[in-house]
């Protein structure tokens, strides 16, 4: 996997902890605004970046909920991401 | 239905077997007190919450425990 790639992933990684942790907070905490607006902002940076990868690498999620890959063809079987971090198997 | 992420929550990187630590894992995975039945009992309890605030957190936490799987139940 390539630095590049790696990064980008590490990033995606990073926002979906972030979001998941505001959205488990906004759960019980729904009016609190400042938790909302960080919700939104992070969740669209999210959205962005999976867009990205998506063109860049392949579909992170399939049964059409990224479509961003889809005019490259069929490669959501050549790379798994897990398999490709350098360790062994 | 589910949905699974084709990635990992946390990088891992595999720098050898280790089958004492393959063992705690797969326990801690799928075992009694484990990720899987935690997120099912979450999932299942969401049900019989009277508040919609802990409904949503039951159903947030049991999608969240279900992550080691790389899946979202949907």
């Amino acid at each position: 996997m390539s630095k590049q790639k790696e990064a980008l992933l590490r990033e995606i990684q990073e926002l979906q902890f972030t979001t998941v942790e505001l959205q488990l907070f906004l759960d019980t905490h729904p009016d609190d605004q400042r938790a909302l607006a960080d919700y939104v902002e992070y969740s669209k940076k999210l959205q962005e970046l999976i867009a990205q990868y998506s063109k860049m690498y392949g579909p992170l999620i399939g049964y059409g909920v990224t479509s961003e890959e889809l005019d490259k063809g069929y490669r959501w079987i050549d790379s798994w991401p897990w398999e490709d971090l350098g360790g062994k198997r | 239905m589910w949905l699974y992420q084709r990635m990992l929550q946390y990088p891992v990187k595999v720098s050898g077997p280790n089958p004492a630590l393959a063992k705690n894992i797969i326990t801690q995975y799928g075992g009694p007190d484990g990720e899987l039945s935690a997120s099912l009992r979450y999932l299942t309890q969401r049900y019989s919450m009277p508040l919609k605030e802990t409904k949503g957190l039951l159903t947030d936490i049991g999608t969240e425990e279900s992550e080691p799987y790389g899946c979202q139940f949907l």
